[in-house]
Order: structure tokens, then sequence, then C-alpha cells
């Protein structure tokens, strides 16, 4: 009955409440009711910034700010004096990473099988794309949400910023106060940053379709933005580019997904002069030093990842070592950034319980991040990061009266929050005045006489009798105001519960029992001792016993990266890909990277690594022409039929163990395609199998850019399902047309450009737009830019051809090309090479009359031919896969051989660094036990410029290394199951096996 | 005018140009002959005996005859030897002499949609998934298409036997066994309904299929268990339904089930999971069968039950990804010789149906990766056919199996010297062109190239 009289009573309060804060312009319905809100705290331990405490004074807040804080602050007659000694006060935390209080985001809809969308949906002056809301803004849908705030103030919250996490421009966030009270109130800043991602969020339509693709999109809106100022806009009106406009003056945060992530902004940033201030995702200190190099602020998320259960050994073998390793080490990446100097904030993000967060705070401190740090990141660093340090972050007068009270060091396991004030009103979690109970206490019942201990958080306190060092039970305790009830088990004793019921008199607690006779018997404890705080033995950290941090962070990762030696291969069979063929008893000099003699007997220089290699075969490194490894979120944009813009450079997963597994089956340079599914792909990168290197120093440097052309089944979505049947083109007529027509509108591109720089005021003073798409394809026709081609059918080979040479460019290369053996002639003449699988067929109807033949006699009337992977799985056994051109046609060794080295080399014109074993060129070399050819052969050691990137004998090592790891941190994770603590279920990161014949790559 | 012509006509006859056009004319017609035959005869039963001279002997068990003799007639082998050894009296039959080149049993390829599937992409050409998913009736067989352009493809690199298996998501129906060469399925088949097939439902593998649709995980399980379910009760019905003497009512699918239960028909469990193989193995001990793995890709993880309830294992490929990103690189090529070192009966089987034709190749890797040579034959011979059955007739290079082999002109396993230029299926010579062949024939005269 009497829980709502509580209720009503608290609604009254919380009106009285509101008439103080009456705004200007409302009406009041009632009395005026404005009242001082002066308030002093004395006698209190205040942080007033991060590294600057006063271990005894005051705080005076009057009208929600501070107005003075010292030893000792003069109080105003109408100031209420609260005395707060021994209890420390806080400024509160600024979390620039929320969504609270404005709506979710629709769910998407989206279903692979439901039809494509090519356009938006939106019928107001949108822009094209509906993942680009520029023009939200959080403040217009902000509204105060009791509970959350609430549950923001007991992590130690006062102010967050909030936007829809919605789509890939997110629009603008508001700072908003985590009180109670009216939204206008709330609302410090309407107008705070403008937030990005690379994902697309809600939006239904197909493009962008991958990670490539977001980042061309938001490169392409930079320029419309900056066309549409300069003039555009007299073009017609967009809602997006506006609004865009506007808010570039804004700090810009941009929410990513890993590491590399950072890296991938921070390039867009470069490109358009802003620097990004990024929402990472926990594992920066995976790749600390590019992420440094950047130097973007970081907001950095505190949610550590759960143990994995790992009880059943089968499910645990589902964890991943990734997964295992980054459980163990993302609690050390706070402190791993602060020790590298990058600036960074603290974000709660993805933490629900305050519990967790206290827990995770504490455990990034011990994990070795300086809790002065910890504090900074999570006051003074985000404050400044968003220009709102003249209001918020530390205790200074002037500034929002935004802190909380505790009953010590934050830092420390049980801390208790008093009340967090916000703007000058308190909120409070636990009666300030209410003397602890925590203590040891000599505990007498009935005529026993025993200690009782009680401990934990003056909130939740625990309570603990100690029969003797051997006997300790564990019981309930509950306090309402000054009473207390306590329940034990006592089952040697009494064979039953105990009820316990008393009250506090001085350091007394006193009271009546029950014991499980039903009899009622006196007890008493009186207050002997504090309790003395120790940290849990199990809670300190040796940071010296956590593993090391891999390069990349994977399976066969490196702990430091490897250098370039001088090695000496001695007496192996050297397969040279030179006219002077293959060597017997040849020794190779790799010296500076690069191949330094080649010969018998050759004498070794002081520094050189000798490595006996008789009986052994060395072939240059395997040129793989056609892959789609080491690709970050989607190998096709397959969502429109000309797709120029998107770069596949732009994407690189250096983390990708089929670039290890690559190295292992010898292949040293690898060329990264966009899939198949339009006519008109995206553009490829060159890399070379550095194991371990960043992104960026993966990419073959120097090496001419290319683009993926496709033809068939494929882009006319052929094999796609009933409902692809709309999306031009669906014939091969119209693929040819797509061509011409591309092509056709980047020459205008160009003449709008030359007709603006001589007259710059044609076309009523609108510039032209500039325009990705069309530049890549303009890169293409002045013979810039190479095209590798997905082809079949020789109508279509032919086709191309005529296109390109009407266009006066040549088609470089023809990659599958299965049918290309009926127009061989024919590209010869054209010049175009010729990348070929070995023997693949049947798999669809334009591959009916493919043969394992084809290698061989486009090789043999003179083509340029290769032969390529397209798969992981072939492409670390390609030696294999050249031998069957041996089988099937009958070409020597010799000539299978440069099938997957030289010649691919010269069709991606870089034959002058690698394909063959020549003086000055790239020491990527392959040390085989058996001739290349041979499926016997094992690559045994792999060079890249120099460095042994693979190595059996190392391989061999890292799988014991890497069993032994998973091993340990199970035992870890095994402990923490044991302690109780909440685990989750290993999901294997699903490797993505991509494959450009695939409709979803 | 008349000069001038017949001196040009002169110059002309031979002239180099004139020898080209002479070669070119002369290839035509070879290959128009060909050409024109465009599919492969089936071979006419043995007539005569036949003696293969001087070729290194595979024998399929495990054996290596160097300059043997094996001889056939009526289809049967009738002596496998040395060259020394061999007394027999030749008179009749036909001497080939293989000196230098090497002799195996025909392969078999075992869990293929092999003539069941013609072109992957096109609907109408695909013949081996049924409706719904407890088909333990449906017939491989009926649908198996002789003239499967793919077949001869498959067959030129050795492989003359096939386990052709239809797909499914639970139970997908019987396979049967074929001879790849024959006028129609009737003739071809070779064991007749003697395996039937189970898919192994496993949270995980859902998981991946119905990845889209269905964000929790708990959801996920439930759709293995409940399949699981379906398995349970098939068999249980199954088993009371032929407890039966008299069914009240025919069902196809209880009956042929039955067949499992009674011992007369083997059963197949894809896998490839530890987990999977593990309760799949306990399940079906309580019907008292003893299931074969298809799939086994973490085998090595659960050796221990496999060589206790000697439980077979078909390895579907060597040439896979590791089954995670931490596992060795190597891990699928070693798995062959895992099971070899713990001596658990295996086989070695290719995917697909076009890619039957690497099946050599598949083994070479595992010999490559420590399985002995010997023992790599056998994984596509004689194990293969103790899996299936067949292991009376076929698998094996010895008197009164079938004259089923080939002859090799180097290695098989190795794809430079892998070139099958025999094969006999019961001792009728098989013809090893292929339109692949055809098609090369045809170009090569397009560019005046001559055969290598």
């Amino acid at each position: 009955m009497r829980w709502w009289i509580g209720w009503i009573l608290c609604c009254l309060l919380a009106l009285s409440v509101q008439a103080q804060e009456a705004l200007p312009t409302f009406p009041i319905n009632g009395i005026t009711d404005n009242r001082p809100s002066v308030y002093v705290l004395t006698n209190a331990r205040i942080v007033i910034a991060p590294g600057k405490v006063l271990e005894q004074g005051s705080l005076l807040i009057a009208k929600g700010k501070i107005v003075a804080v010292g030893p000792s602050v003069t109080i105003p007659p109408e100031a209420h004096v609260i005395d707060v000694s021994g209890k420390t006060i806080y400024p509160s935390f600024i979390d620039l990473d929320s969504d609270y209080g404005v709506p979710k985001p629709p769910k998407s809809s989206w279903r692979w099988d439901a039809g494509p969308q090519m356009e938006s949906k939106r019928k107001e002056a949108f822009g094209w794309n509906d993942a680009l809301h520029p023009e939200r803004r959080a403040a217009e849908q902000f509204v105060v949400d009791p509970d959350r705030a609430r549950r923001y103030c007991q992590m130690g919250f006062g102010a967050v910023l909030t936007f829809q996490h919605d789509g890939i421009a997110r629009g603008i966030s508001a700072l908003v106060a985590t009180g109670i009270g009216k939204a206008n109130k709330m609302v410090l800043v309407p107008e705070v940053a403008a937030h990005f991602s690379f994902d697309k969020g809600s939006s239904q339509q197909d493009y962008p379709g991958s990670l490539m693709g977001a980042i061309a999109l938001l490169r392409q809106t930079y320029y419309d933005a900056e066309w549409y100022r300069s003039g555009g806009w007299k073009a017609a009106y967009n809602i997006t580019l506006d609004a865009w406009n506007h808010l570039l003056k804004l700090p810009q945060i941009f929410e990513v997904r890993d590491k590399l992530d950072i890296l991938r902004v921070d390039k867009i940033g470069d490109e358009f002069g802003i620097q990004y201030i990024i929402r990472s995702a926990g594992d920066a200190y995976q790749r600390l030093d590019e992420v440094k190099a950047t130097q973007a602020p970081l907001i950095v998320p505190l949610n550590f990842p759960l143990p994995y259960d790992v009880e059943d050994p089968f499910d645990a073998a589902k964890a991943s070592f990734v997964q295992l390793k980054h459980w163990e080490l993302a609690p050390r990446n706070p402190a791993l950034l602060h020790q590298a100097g990058i600036p960074f904030a603290l974000t709660s993000s993805g933490i629900r319980s305050p519990e967790t967060f206290w827990q995770n705070l504490r455990k990034a401190v011990r994990y070795g991040l300086p809790e002065e740090a910890a504090l900074a990141a999570l006051t003074t660093v985000p404050a400044k990061l968003i220009g709102v340090d003249h209001l918020l972050g530390t205790l200074e007068p002037g500034k929002l009266a935004n802190f909380f009270i505790t009953d010590g060091d934050v830092f420390t396991e049980d801390a208790t929050i008093y009340e967090h004030w916000v703007l000058g009103q308190p909120l409070s979690f636990y009666p300030l005045t209410q003397p602890s109970l925590l203590g040891v206490y000599a505990f007498q019942i009935d005529t026993l006489h025993w200690q009782l201990r009680i401990d934990g958080s003056i909130a939740h306190p625990k309570a603990t009798v100690i029969i003797d060092s051997a006997t300790q039970i564990r019981g309930k305790v509950r306090r309402k105001q000054q009473l207390l009830t306590f329940r034990f088990r006592f089952d040697t004793v009494w064979n039953g519960v105990v009820r316990l019921s008393g009250w506090w008199q001085d350091s007394l607690l006193i009271g009546k029992a029950e014991l499980p006779s039903g009899k009622w018997v006196s007890w008493q404890a009186r207050w002997q001792a504090p309790i003395e705080k120790k940290p849990p033995e199990a809670d300190t950290v040796d940071l010296s016993q956590l593993g090391p941090i891999l390069y990349p962070f994977a399976p066969y990762g490196w702990d430091t990266l490897p250098k370039p030696h001088t090695y000496l291969i001695r007496n192996a069979t050297v397969w040279t890909n030179e006219p002077e063929g293959v060597l017997p008893n040849t020794d190779v000099l790799i010296r500076d990277g690069k191949i330094a003699a080649v010969g018998q007997n050759l004498s070794a220089p002081q520094d050189a690594i000798i490595i006996d290699a008789t009986g052994k075969h060395v072939t240059p490194g395997i040129v793989d022409e056609h892959s789609h490894i080491a690709i970050s979120r989607g190998v096709n944009e397959a969502t429109q039929a000309v797709t120029a813009e998107v770069r596949i450079g732009d994407v690189i997963n250096s983390e990708d163990v089929n670039i290890y597994r690559a190295l292992a089956g010898g292949v040293t340079t690898v060329h990264l395609l966009h899939g198949s599914a339009n006519p008109i792909g995206g553009q490829t990168a060159l890399i070379k199998t550095r194991w371990g290197f960043p992104p960026e120093q993966l990419k073959f440097a120097g090496a001419p850019p290319f683009i993926k052309f496709a033809l068939g089944e494929n882009v006319k979505q052929s094999n796609w399902g009933d409902k692809y049947t709309v999306r031009y083109p669906q014939t091969r007529m119209g693929v040819e047309q797509v061509f011409r027509d591309a092509f056709t509108r980047a020459l205008e591109y160009e003449q709008r450009w030359k007709r603006w720089r001589a007259n710059g005021n044609s076309n009523g003073g609108i510039p032209p737009r500039r325009d990705l798409e069309l530049e890549a394809l303009l890169e293409i026709l002045h013979g810039k830019r190479f095209i590798t081609c997905h082809s079949y059918v020789q109508s279509e080979i032919l086709a191309l051809m005529r296109v390109a040479e009407d266009f006066g460019f040549r088609v470089n290369t023809f990659t599958h090309v299965l049918e290309g053996y009926k127009v061989a002639k024919e590209m010869k003449v054209h010049g175009a090479a010729a990348s070929t699988f070995s023997d693949w067929w049947a798999y669809k109807y334009e591959v009916i009359e493919a043969i394992p033949y084809n290698a061989a006699i486009l090789d043999r009337v003179g083509v340029l031919t290769g032969i390529n992977s397209d798969s992981p799985e072939t492409g670390r056994r390609l030696n294999q896969e050249a031998a069957k051109a041996v089988k099937y046609g009958g070409l020597s060794e010799e000539e299978a051989l440069k099938l997957v080295t030289l010649n691919p080399a010269r069709m991606l014109h870089i034959d002058d660094r690698v394909g063959s074993i020549r003086v000055g060129k790239d020491a990527d070399i392959v040390i085989w036990s058996d001739r290349p050819l041979s499926i016997y052969a094992r690559a045994e050691k792999t060079f890249v410029d120099g460095i042994l990137f693979y190595d059996l004998e190392r391989d061999q090592q890292l799988r014991q290394e890497i069993a032994a790891e998973r091993q340990r941190i199970i035992r870890k994770m095994l402990e923490e199951k044991k302690k109780g603590r909440p685990t989750q279920k290993g999901h294997p990161a699903k490797e993505r096996w991509d494959h450009c014949l695939d409709r979803e790559p | 005018m008349m000069i001038r012509n017949a001196t040009i006509l002169a110059s002309w006859k031979g002239s180099a140009a004139m020898k080209f056009v002479r070669r070119i004319v002369t290839l035509w017609s070879f290959a128009v002959l060909t050409v024109a035959l465009c599919a492969q005869i089936p071979a006419p039963p043995q007539f005569q005996p036949i003696y293969l001279v001087g070729g290194t002997i595979h024998t399929g068990d495990g054996r290596v005859i160097p300059n043997g003799v094996i001889g056939f007639r009526d289809g049967k082998i009738t002596v496998v030897t040395t060259r020394d050894a061999f007394r027999e009296d030749t008179a009749q039959g036909k001497i080939i002499n293989v000196e230098g080149k090497h002799l195996y049993p025909g392969l078999i390829a075992l869990n293929t949609t092999l003539g069941l599937r013609e072109i992957d992409a096109v609907r109408a050409t695909r013949d081996e998934r049924e409706v719904g998913e407890l088909n333990p009736n449906v017939r491989a067989i009926i649908a198996y298409n002789v003239d499967s352009k793919i077949i001869p493809t498959v067959r030129s690199n050795g492989i003359l036997l096939a386990q052709i298996v239809p797909r499914g998501p639970v139970v997908p129906g019987l396979s049967s066994v074929v001879q790849l060469d024959g006028w129609t399925w009737e003739e071809a088949a070779y064991a007749v309904d003697n395996g039937l097939h189970v898919v192994w439902p496993l949270a995980s593998r859902i998981q991946r299929r119905d990845h889209s649709r269905s964000p929790h995980t708990k959801q996920r399980k439930d759709w293995a268990q409940e399949r699981f379910r379906k398995i349970k009760k098939l068999f249980d019905d199954a088993r009371l339904y032929c407890q039966a003497s008299e069914p009240r009512q025919i069902n196809l699918k209880l009956a042929a089930v039955c067949e499992v239960l009674r011992g007369r028909r083997r059963l197949f469990v894809h896998t490839n999971d530890a987990k999977g193989i593990l309760s799949a193995v306990e399940f079906f001990k309580a019907y008292g069968i003893r299931p074969i793995i298809v799939g086994g890709a973490q085998a090595d993880r659960v050796i221990d039950v496999l060589k206790r309830d000697s439980i077979p294992v078909v390895v579907t490929g060597t040439h896979r990804m590791p089954p995670q990103a931490d596992a060795p690189i190597d891990h699928p090529y070693t798995l062959p010789a895992t099971l070899y070192r713990h001596q658990i009966l295996f086989a070695i089987a290719a995917g697909g149906t076009w890619m039957q034709r690497n099946l050599p190749f598949h083994v070479g890797t595992a010999i490559a990766y420590g399985l002995p040579y010997e023992e790599g034959v056998k994984a596509v011979t004689s194990n293969a056919a103790k899996i299936l059955g067949i292991d009376d007739r076929c698998g094996m290079l010895a008197p009164g199996y079938d004259a089923t082999l080939i002859v090799c002109a180097g290695d098989l396993f190795n794809p430079a010297t892998s070139i099958v230029e025999m094969a006999f299926l019961q001792g009728r010579q098989v013809d090893l062109t292929d339109m692949h062949k055809q098609l090369y024939q045809k170009y090569l005269i397009r560019y005046g190239l001559q055969r290598r």
C-alpha cells in the first residue's frame, strides 16, 4: 500500500524542481517559485582537474555553475552548506559517443533476395544517396531519458555527445547534460560535431555495397559539396550538399570498425585537409605506429571483450586465435595509446551497466594507464576535442556544476558514488550522511563470540561471520536508513538460517535474532577496525606475462618485423626465366633487397647468411595476376554498372592470413582485383606479400595502375536470381554499349573542363563537377591506366577489343579468358595479354567450351599468357596449376613456369623489377624442395625484397607457439569462468574466401 | 601470261608455303573425322585376351611390380606378375608394350554429382537436389546422364568408376556406383543404391548457410536440433517399420532406411566438424550402424573414436583451405597422412563434377605431405572400393578382379607427367578422347600448330 505514497511524493518533488527551473518564454501554471539554488560543499577533497587536487576545500555553486573553489570560500547567506568531509569530488565525465535520447535508427530490412534498389526513395530535395544524412541535427531529436540519465550519472558522466548512429554521414551531434529536467535545459551545445562512418546503416539503397564504395561515396561527396559551394547551387537545390557545407566548420568525428579503418579515414582526411577525430574500435594497439602517424585524436571504447566459454574443448577451438589474443590485450589498449603519446578520450559506448564501466576503467588502469591520464581521457581531453573546455572538464569557476561525490579514490575497487550533480542539481544514489558500515566487528550472538566482517562497497556491503580461520559464513545484509537486516546460514551451529535485525548505535550494531528453532536471542557487534584495502590477488596484473602483440595481429604474425639481410644461396638449380635458362649448381646472392649476383662459386660477403641449397631449386617468386585475398569488407561494388571510382587500394587488409598462406606457396606479388559484378569495376591494387607490414607498405610502389572490367554472365546478372533483371545491361549487347557510353561521357567530361578553363564563365557560372568515376576512365583513354578484363567467350573478347580500338587504346589483359584460344590470333594482333585458369570449366554456361589447353594454345600463338588463381586455395599452389600446361598442351616446364612468374610480371608492366632471376631485380625468390612444377615441391623459403618472409622451419616453430599461446590464454579464461565472470561463446569470424565468380563475394 | 602463271605454280610447288597448306589440309581432314564423331562411343566387350607388358604396376593393395605383366580375359584379370615370372601362353591374345609406363587400377571417384549436374549455374542441368529435407528414397542412379560431356574429360584422367551422390540439407537420398562408360545408366551401373546419405546437422554449419536470416544464435541452434530430431524420428520409425513382418502401409522412405538398418546398405554421414563426427558415430551406434564419414576435415581431432569404432573416412579433397585461420597452413594436405599413421581406413575424394579430373592431384598433394606413395594409390582405388563395398570386384590389380585399369605415361599424381594413355573397364578399352581434346585439335588447325 505504501509504495504508491512514495511515488506521489517523488512526483511532487519532481514538480517542485521543475518549478524552480522555469524556462523563459514558458508560461507557468501556478505561482512563481524562483529559488536561489546556491550550494557550498565543504571539507571535501576536490579533484579540480586531472593532476590538480585540493586535499581539503570547498566548492561554491550557484545557478548551475561553479562560482568558487578553494581551501576556503566565502559562503553567501542564501547557500545551503553541505559537509562532505572524507569524501572526494570529481568533475563529471564527458562521453563523446552516445545515442542518448535520440531515436534509434530504423532497422534496415535489406535482404539479398529482395532485388535491387538503385535509386533513393526519398521524395524531398535530398542528394542521391540514402546513406548520407548530413542535415540531421541531434539537438532537434533529443529528449530526456531518465533511466539512461541515471545510468550515465552512475558511470560518472555528466554530459554526453549524442547523435543518431545511422548512415555514412550522420549529421550533427549535440552535447547534452545527463540531468533530469526539460530537454531545453539539458542541451548544452546544440551543434558540436559532424559524424561519419563507413556503415550505410538503415539505407536500403544498393550503393555503396562495399567498404571501398563507402570511401568513394565520401570522397565524391566532398568534391560535390565543393562544387555546390562554388556555383553548383545554381543548378539545383540539394539539402544534402547544403548541409554538408554547413557542417564542414565543425569538428569531424569518424566511427570505424577496426584499426585499419583508422588509416583509411586519415587518408580521406588528408585529401580534403581534414583531421578527423576517430572513434576507434579498441584495437588501435595492434598498429600503434601507423595510428600514431595519422595524428588523429581517438575516442577509445572501454567495452573490453568478455572471455570466451572454453570449457568444451571443441567449442574452445571455435574461438579464433585473434579473438583469444585480443581478449587478453584489449585492456592494455588505453595504456599503450597513452605511452605512445596519442591523445584520446574514453567512451562508455557499448557498456550498459555502471558496474562494468567502472570495472573496465579500473582494469585499464591496472593494465598500465596512469590514473591521471584516465581521468583526463574522461574529462579535459574530450572537452577540448569538441571545444567545450570553457564549459566542462574541470571544477573551475565559471564552468558548469557537473561533478560527482565519492567515498574516495574512484579507481579503487568498491568506490561508491553518493551523488552526481548535473547543472547544479543533485542526483542521489546513496545518502551522503549515512555512516559507512564497513569494518571488522567483535560479534556476539546469544552466548557465542565470533568476528563479523563487513566489506564490499558502502552502497553494497557484504557480511561475513568468521567463526575461525577455517569456517567463514557469508551472509546477506540489507540496510534501510537506520535499520539493518542480516541473514546467515549457520548449518553447523543451529542447523538453519538465522535472521538478525538491528540498528546502529555509535560504533555498536545491536539487535535481536531469530534462531531456526524460533527462539529469539540478542546480538551485538562492536566496531574494531577498518577494512584493510588491498587489491584482491587475482586482479593484480603482471604486464610482463601478457602475450606479445603480433604484426599483423593474426596467427603466424611477427613479434618484430623482419629485416632484409645479405643471403648467399649456394649450389641450387636456378630457374632464371632469362635466356640462360635453368642453371645447375648455381649461387644467388641477395643484397639490399636486390639480386646482387648469379653464378657459380660466388664469394660470400662477410655479412652474408649462407643457405646451402644443394638439391634444391630456386625460382623467381610467383606473380598471381588475379586474386581477391587481403581485401576488407567487399570485393565487389556490385551496385552500379560503372564503378570506376572505387579503389581496392583503399581497402587492403594487411591482417589476412591468406597473405602468409600465399607466401607458403611461393607467391610474392599479388594483383588484388575488384570483382566482376559490373562491366566497369574498381581500380585494382598490386601488392607484395610483405606479411606483417601495414597496408600502404604492402603496395608495389611504382607499379602502373590497373582497373577491372568484366563481361558476360556476371555483369549481365545471369545467375543472380529472378529479381535481378532490371539493372542495365542484361545482355552482351548492352555491355558493349555501356563501355561506349562510359568512354564517350569521359571524353565529354574532359571537354567540359577544357572549355571551363579556357572560358571560366560559361554554363551560367556553374563550374564542371569533379567526377572521380570519369577521371578514372580518362586515365584509361590516355594510356595511364590499364585494363584487366574478366571475360569468357570469344564474341565479347572481340567486342571489347574493337571498342578499345575505336577509342584509341589497348585492352592490356583479358583475365579468365577461357575462350581466348578461339581468338588467339586477334588477341595477338590487338596486343592483349591472357591470364587464364589452368582447367576450370562447366560452372556456368559461358564456360561450356573452356578447355585446359587454353594456356598452351595462347602461349604458342604468341599471346602473352599467364595462369592465375582467383582463389586463395589455388593461389597457394599456382606452381601445380602451371604444371597442368605441361600436361595439357605440352609446354616445356620452363615455359610453364613463366606462366606464373615472368609472364604475369610482363602483363603488369613490372618485369623490370620481378619475374626472373637477373642481377638488379628485386630479390623475390623461392627455394623449392623439388622441381618447381612438381606436385611434390614445397616452398621452403620465400624472400620478398631480400626479406625472408616465409621459412618452413620457422613455420613449424610458429605452429607450436600458436598452440602454446592458445593453451595459455584458454587456461586464463577457464580461471575467469571459475571466478564466475560472464563469458561468451566463440564464433570464429568466418573466413571470407572471395572469388569473383561468386555473385555475393 | 600462261608462262608466268606456270612459273608461279612451279615455285609454289614444293615451297614452304605449300607444305604449310598441305599440312593444314591433312590436319583438317583428320580433325573432321575425329570431331565429327563428336561423342565418345562406349567400348564393346573384350573379345581377346590382352597382355600389358613391361610397365610398373601399382597393384592398389600397396605393392609395386616393376617391369611387370598384367593379363586379362573376358573382362577379368588373369595374371599379374613380373616379366621374368610370366609364363602364360599369349598366342590368342594381344600384347601391348607398356615399358616405362605406370599402371594403376582405375581410379574411383567418391561423393560426386558427376552425371547429375552438367552446368553449375544452369538450373535445367541440375538434377542432384530434390525438394524437402528427408529423401532417403530418391535414387541418384536413374538421373545419371551417361552422355554428360564432363564424364569423358574425367575419364581421360584415369577415373573409371564413380559414386554418384544426391545432395540435400538432411537426408539427400541413395547413391550408386557407376562405371564411366556405357550406353545407358543401366549399363553403367556397378552397385545400385548401395549408399544412403545423411548430412549431419550442426549449429555452425547451418549458421553459415542461414547467416543473413537469423540474427540469433539460439534460433540457429534450434534449427540444428530440429533437423536432428527429424533424423532420429526417421530412423526410429524405420526400425519399427522393418520389424513388422507385414507393414500396414507401404512407406517408401522408411523402406529405404530399413535397408540400412538391416545392414544391406551403407550409411554415409557428411560432416567436417569434430563434434559432428563424434555425435554421428554415437548416434548411429544405437542402431547398430557403423557410418562412413564424408568430409572429415577435422577428423584428426577425433582419431581415437574413429579408431575405436573402425569408422572409415572419405576425405573430400586435400586442395582445401585450413579449417581455421590459426590451423597449420598445410592441415588439409597432411590429413590423409595423419589418418594413415593412425590406421584409419580412408579414401580421398575431390569435389564437384568437372573437378573430378583433378582427383589424382589431391592424392599427389597428400603424398607430398607424408602419405607413402602406394598408400596414395590405395586412397583412390582399393580403399575407396572397400568403403563402397565393391572391393571383391575392383580396386585392385589381382587375378579374378575386374580388368579395370589405366596406363599412364608417367607418375599419375604429378600433373606434368599425368598423361593417361590407355584405360580398360572390365577389359573393354575405353575411348580417351573428350570434348576438350577435340576442341584443342580444332583450334590447332586454326593456328596451323602441331599437336605437342
